[in-house]
């Protein structure tokens, strides 16, 4: 298991490797964690949420806004260009980012929920045919859920759910029992929004393409947080998101293997995405424009860079380790001091992410209740099922409450939480004796 | 106040603590489902109409504080008092979560009493449909109940 998660691990960072971070250094460049609230610092670990953003993308925002601001692809006046251009080069940092062979396979679009349709609707309606399965795990987010549901009663496919261990890591057992020659498509999380469960997913592609059937993988969770090499994974789509990883909103990106994206029809069609337009028919543009149809989000497209730089230069392994250790503090500090505390989650670091669920014993108080007590303490976690019904349900969880970690966080947030736990306690064992009945 | 927090009032920790009217009725004539599918929060709310405890209600279901704390004082507000007397008070109670309307000030009753706590919750915008959960089933339930015997 370490073999699989280490295999994925590049040597293109910036940072010398192994380094601790300088995360004081880290949170002067993010503004927004420099406040209080209801009186007291926060503590931001809603990161499996949405990072927050330091100054570097801010900046280049601004910039983009203040200079370069300009269609791209057809104007041919200077700002058209210099956007242009700017554009293009986002597209080759973040091929470079997840070791993609070649910068045309980079496609830009919303956020990883679209970039997963854009796979079902123009992958799949051309490829998956009545009687095929497509193989899911049962820690699936929504967004690599719904839209393979969407599919199946479009063609008359059938879905199948490759369950959890009971250390809720990936079952590779039980895996290979469900591949079939049937089997058209494994779309899988690289890591869990709530579990923090990394699946091996290099082994996972290897029995997959062995059954004839293509990977699709959902790196939302994995990329801001773990070194992401798509050729050493194996994978045949990776789908992932900006706003995890301290870039913009609405801005998310699906990778593709380039005879996979020359050979599907487009997904949304228009402005950008053709070639020659008659009356009745038109051609497309080669990959990746094919995808792109209308004005992308230009702006947030190119501050993508920045955070893509800025993590580089931290180096994704450190970043890694840094949550690990998190991770590990987090799991023990909560086990000490809430020894009732019902912990999700692999205990076994080495396949798990900085995501920390869990429920107060017998699930009271509910984790609404719970998550916002914390944020009268400054704490800002998750609350609910995260995008995961049917994952709460195989858990026996109505809902949980989750912490997530990032690159600024600190041991000292870890305490934060643990200390704001005991808070909720005291408001809920502050009860008065019943009234009249 | 308990914790400094004007949601965590004493009175709905009292009721999430010791809910009223808590399991649903034997022979209902109707039962409505309220959920918060993203929050995972599912309330079911039983009336019976006739007789004279008219509207009877039992609810079931988990929630969070807030959602719980509203279903059994909507129990104890509005049981026996008809079914009328019990759309008032949804429309009170939806008015003063909204804040459309200030429950103090709707008039049709007298006396809020324990759904006073309530009031508190219009300042938590993403809570609001916490409390909301169990009236919304019980007015589903009365429609349903009504049309029975109506129908």
């Amino acid at each position: 298991m370490v073999d699989a998660v280490e295999s994925t691990i590049r040597q293109d960072s910036l940072a010398p490797v192994g380094e601790p971070l300088d995360v004081d250094a880290i949170r002067r460049d993010f503004p927004i964690l420099a406040q209080e609230i209801n009186g007291r610092p926060l503590i931001y670990l809603d990161n499996a949420g949405t990072s927050q953003k330091p100054r570097q993308v801010i900046q280049a925002l601004v910039e983009y806004y203040e200079r370069d601001n300009s269609n791209i692809h057809r104007a041919n006046h200077t700002l058209g260009a210099r956007a242009t251009e700017k554009y293009e080069a986002a597209r080759a940092r973040a091929a470079a980012f997840i070791n993609a062979p070649d910068t045309r396979e980079i496609v830009f679009t919303r956020n990883t929920t679209e970039s997963i349709n854009l796979v079902a609707y123009a992958w799949g309606v051309a490829n998956v045919r009545k009687g095929d399965e497509i193989i899911l795990t049962q820690m699936e987010h929504h967004s690599n859920l719904v839209p393979w549901q969407r599919l199946c009663e479009l063609k008359g496919a059938h879905l199948k759910f490759v369950p959890l261990t009971p250390t809720h890591k990936f079952d590779v057992a039980a895996f290979k029992a469900l591949l079939t020659e049937k089997t058209r498509l494994v779309a899988v999380t690289h890591m869990s929004n709530v579990l923090g469960t990394i699946a091996p997913i290099a082994e996972i592609c290897r029995l997959a393409h062995d059954a004839g059937a293509i990977v699709v993988v959902d790196g939302a969770q994995s990329t801001p947080h773990l070194p992401v090499d798509v050729r050493a994974l194996g994978c045949d789509f990776f789908a992932f998101s900006a706003h995890k990883m301290l870039g913009p909103t609405g801005v998310g990106v699906l990778w593709g293997k380039l005879d996979l994206l020359e050979a599907m029809p487009p997904f949304l069609s228009g402005g950008s995405m053709i070639g020659q337009v008659q009356w009745q028919r038109s051609t497309w543009a080669p990959v990746p424009l094919k995808f792109e149809a209308g004005t992308p989000n230009v702006g947030d497209v190119i501050a993508f860079t920045a955070a893509l730089d800025y993590l580089s230069a931290l180096g994704m392994k450190n970043v890694r380790a840094h949550e690990r250790d998190l991770t590990e503090y987090a799991l023990h500090v909560l086990k000490e001091d809430h020894p009732d505390l019902l912990m999700y989650g692999p205990p076994d670091l080495d396949v798990r992410g900085g995501v920390v669920s869990f429920n107060m014993a017998e699930f009271h108080p509910h984790p609404h209740d719970v998550g916002q007590l914390l944020d009268d303490h400054g704490v800002a976690v998750r609350a609910g099922q995260h995008c995961c019904g049917p994952l709460h349900l195989a858990l026996g969880a109505p809902a949980s409450t989750r912490a997530s970690f990032y690159v600024y966080n600190t041991r000292a947030d870890v305490e934060a939480l643990s200390a704001g736990l005991t808070q909720v306690k005291k408001v809920f064992n502050t009860i008065r004796a019943p009234r009249s009945r | 106040m308990s914790g400094g927090n004007a949601l965590y009032h004493d009175i709905i920790l009292e009721h999430y603590e010791y809910p009223r009217n808590k399991g649903l009725l034997k022979d209902p004539d109707a039962t409505s489902r309220g959920d918060n599918p993203s929050c995972g929060d599912d309330l079911f709310v039983s009336v019976r109409v006739r007789g004279d405890k008219c509207p009877e209600i039992g609810w079931d279901g988990h929630a969070c504080a807030i959602g719980e704390a509203s279903a059994s004082m909507m129990a104890q507000a509005v049981e026996g008092n008809g079914a009328g007397e019990a759309r008032r008070w949804i429309t009170t109670v939806r008015g003063m979560l909204t804040g459309k309307r200030d429950g103090a000030e709707s008039g049709a009753q007298a006396e809020l009493g324990d759904l006073e706590a309530l009031e508190g919750i219009r300042n938590y915008p993403v809570r609001i449909k916490c409390a909301l959960l169990a009236w919304e089933a019980l007015d589903e339930a009365l429609s349903i109940a009504e049309g029975k015997h109506h129908g």
